[in-house]
């Protein structure tokens, strides 16, 4: 469904993303965890085609180059800030969405009605989005996301600043439209959210560090749970990036630049990259 | 105590923002400057005297006594000097065409006046009637017109003598013109002066001349200030983003855009017009009225532009609002729209036809004041449309430099 080779993203010489791979099939939910700053929304802005990668090359349902538009309308995305028009009722934010999609009619009508039903917003539907909470904002960006019926569900930080309870329930819908043959993929920096994922990619400075299904890796890293597993991945890259890189990530391109991605990844730094940061506007 | 604290927390943050440290400091003296540079000159109607027959004894006192008055500069008009057979006693009949030709040199700007001493006027002095003096005002400047109806006044006043004896002739000393001489003291009541007028008339205020440049100034104002903040607004709530992922061409984002704000804009020109038509003393015709819609979709055009350009360069809605004054405020002192650019240096007048409310301000006149057809006004319509596309290839380009998707958010 997504594959990334070897992609390079710099900002201002800064190294957002780090000659970094992945192969994302047809399934439920992906997860790609990290700190702020790995460059989990750089991948995802390259993945939709709003940044074009440096180096290295994205390729989504098969042979499809990001951002054609034969691509774009079958992924939805949420991106990590509210982007909503605050003036536009709930209703008809989602339906501007789907308009762009080509929905019209009765059609529009019912699938606006289907996603808010599902996330509780359809008595809600008469608000303005800038009078929403915060929480019931994430769930009209969600709703909006997936109105037009995507293959593909990208969310940037979908369940940021949620509380538990929500959060909770963000994962039910993630579910939900796994069940409904959605391939979803979330990045989140909340770790053990994300143990009902199908399968996660821990990305740091810039790299994927370590992959595999939740269960495998806590046991693989006698952890109690993903977050712990994580730490321990992150140790073992920075004792041996060369050991943690081939032997667990499961592609060439890693292996032989590996001594050299350490390197840079001390270089991109823990704070994040510029352009990153630009988009955190509260 | 804690006021301290804050203050310096304003202090340093302000400082911080070379942007608005700039506006602080920058805005004001730049302000003062146009201001200066506007007012320091006053205005000065070029006046043409044009003499037949006799009345060539009369033009160079008038000329002599134009040169010294105030607001009125004289400049020679080599093509209505008069034909041989027009000058002195020879010239006893009056030309039929000579009229329509001193209109024809107001149109093509020789002169903002001219003052016409026909052949008869001395003949009709001599058998002791006041005789009268045609001054022709190319009239769509009201300022220019009354500085050249009182300096013509004065001036006839100062040649009372001359006019009084016009056969004695001769030009009136050097550089030192009579002295004002009372009305009584001239055995013929002085000339009467007629005024003729190439565009308007004697009711046309200057508040018509400048109600109609009203229009055009708050089509940009408006749409410039509104698209700037939307685009703004759009970029930082990251809708735009979501627009530019959608299979949607970029074609139809940006025409969607338009007819959007198009709709307000045509709203905007209907009430900012049917205001003006209302206090206009001059008569509009619906012609005239279509030819300034389309001028002002024009102008919404640029002013879409200019702000999707401004909104591009601002990181935040504050520097967006920044813009706004740097955009407007030139276009205010240069654009024609209060005051003539003459008494500004030459580099202020190259620069004020980069700016589009110079052009659409001279459309608007042309077509109201001038009653030019829409066609005649060509050039600035081109120098428009120009700046139109300049703006569209300046978004083109930063398109592209910021990788051909939506600029980083």
């Amino acid at each position: 469904m997504i594959s990334v080779e070897g992609v390079v993203k710099r900002y201002r010489g800064r190294v957002a993303v780090d000659g970094l791979t992945l192969h994302i099939p047809a399934g439920r939910i992906f997860g790609i965890l990290g700190p702020n700053g790995a460059g989990k929304t750089s991948l995802l802005r390259m993945t939709m085609g709003l940044l074009r990668p440096d180096e290295g090359r994205i390729r989504l349902f098969g042979n499809l180059a990001p951002g054609a538009p034969g691509t774009m309308r079958r992924i939805g995305y949420m991106p990590q800030h509210v982007a909503l028009y605050e003036s536009l009722s709930v209703q008809e934010n989602v339906e501007f969405f789907g308009r762009l999609y080509g929905l019209r009619g009765a059609h529009l009508k019912r699938r606006t009605e289907e996603v808010l039903e599902r996330v509780d917003l359809w008595e809600r539907r008469a608000l303005p989005a800038g009078q929403l909470s915060g929480g019931m904002m994430r769930r009209a960006m969600l709703a909006s996301a997936v109105v037009h019926g995507p293959e593909l569900l990208i969310l940037d930080e979908p369940t940021a600043g949620v509380d538990p309870l929500l959060r909770l329930k963000f994962w039910d819908w993630f579910a939900w439209l796994a069940d409904e043959g959605v391939t979803l993929l979330i990045t989140t920096h909340h770790i053990s959210e994300a143990e009902g994922c199908q399968e996660v990619f821990f990305q740091r400075s810039g790299r994927i560090l370590e992959r595999g299904a939740p269960r495998a890796l806590i046991e693989r890293y006698r952890a109690h749970d993903l977050e712990a597993a994580f730490v321990a991945a992150t140790a073992v890259q920075d004792e041996s990036p060369a050991a943690a890189a081939g032997d667990n990530v499961g592609d060439g391109a890693a292996k032989d630049s590996a001594a050299k991605d350490s390197a840079a990844g001390d270089r991109a730094g823990p704070g994040e990259p510029a352009a990153t940061a630009g988009g955190g506007r509260p | 105590m804690n006021a301290l604290w804050i203050a310096q927390r304003v202090l340093r943050e302000v400082l911080r923002d070379p942007r608005t440290v700039a506006f602080f400091f920058v805005v004001p003296v730049a302000v003062m400057g146009l201001v200066y540079l506007a007012l320091a000159k006053d205005e000065v109607a070029r006046v043409g005297v044009v003499y037949r027959g006799m009345a060539q004894a009369l033009a160079e006192p008038l000329e002599a006594a134009l040169a010294h008055a105030e607001g009125v500069r004289p400049v020679p008009l080599p093509a209505l000097e008069p034909p041989p057979g027009q000058r002195g006693l020879e010239a006893l009949s009056g030309e039929p065409d000579l009229e329509p030709r001193i209109l024809a040199a107001l149109a093509r700007d020789e002169a903002d006046a001219v003052v016409l001493l026909s052949a008869d006027l001395v003949p009709e002095r001599l058998a002791g009637r006041p005789g009268a003096v045609t001054v022709y005002v190319e009239g769509s400047r009201p300022q220019l017109t009354t500085l050249v109806r009182q300096a013509v006044i004065q001036a006839a006043a100062r040649m009372a003598p001359a006019v009084e004896n016009p056969a004695a002739g001769g030009p009136a000393g050097p550089a030192a013109p009579q002295p004002a001489c009372p009305a009584g003291c001239a055995g013929t009541p002085l000339p009467e002066v007629r005024l003729t007028y190439l565009h308007g008339d004697a009711a046309y205020r200057l508040v018509d001349f400048f109600l109609p440049t009203l229009l055009p100034f708050f089509v940009f104002f408006f749409t410039f200030m509104v698209s700037t903040i939307t685009f703004q607004r759009e970029r930082t709530r990251g809708t735009l983003e979501r627009i530019m992922i959608a299979p949607v061409r970029l074609v139809s984002v940006v025409l969607g855009y338009v007819l959007g704000f198009s709709a307000f804009c045509l709203a905007q020109v209907a009430i900012v017009l049917g205001f003006i038509l209302a206090l206009v003393t001059f008569p509009v015709t619906a012609g005239q009225v279509a030819a300034l819609v389309a001028v002002s979709v024009l102008l919404m055009l640029i002013a879409l532009a200019v702000g999707l350009v401004v909104s591009f360069s601002a990181r935040s809605e504050f520097q967006a609002v920044q813009f706004v004054p740097l955009v407007i405020l030139p276009q205010i002192f240069l654009s024609d729209l209060i005051w003539t650019l003459d008494g500004f240096p030459r580099g202020f007048r190259w620069f004020a036809q980069l700016l589009p409310l110079t052009h659409a301000n001279a459309v608007t006149r042309d077509l109201l004041l001038r009653r030019r057809p829409l066609l005649e006004t060509w050039p600035h319509l081109l120098a428009l449309a120009g700046l139109l596309l300049a703006a569209l290839a300046f978004l083109a380009w930063e398109g592209r430099a910021k990788g051909g998707a939506a600029p980083e958010a």
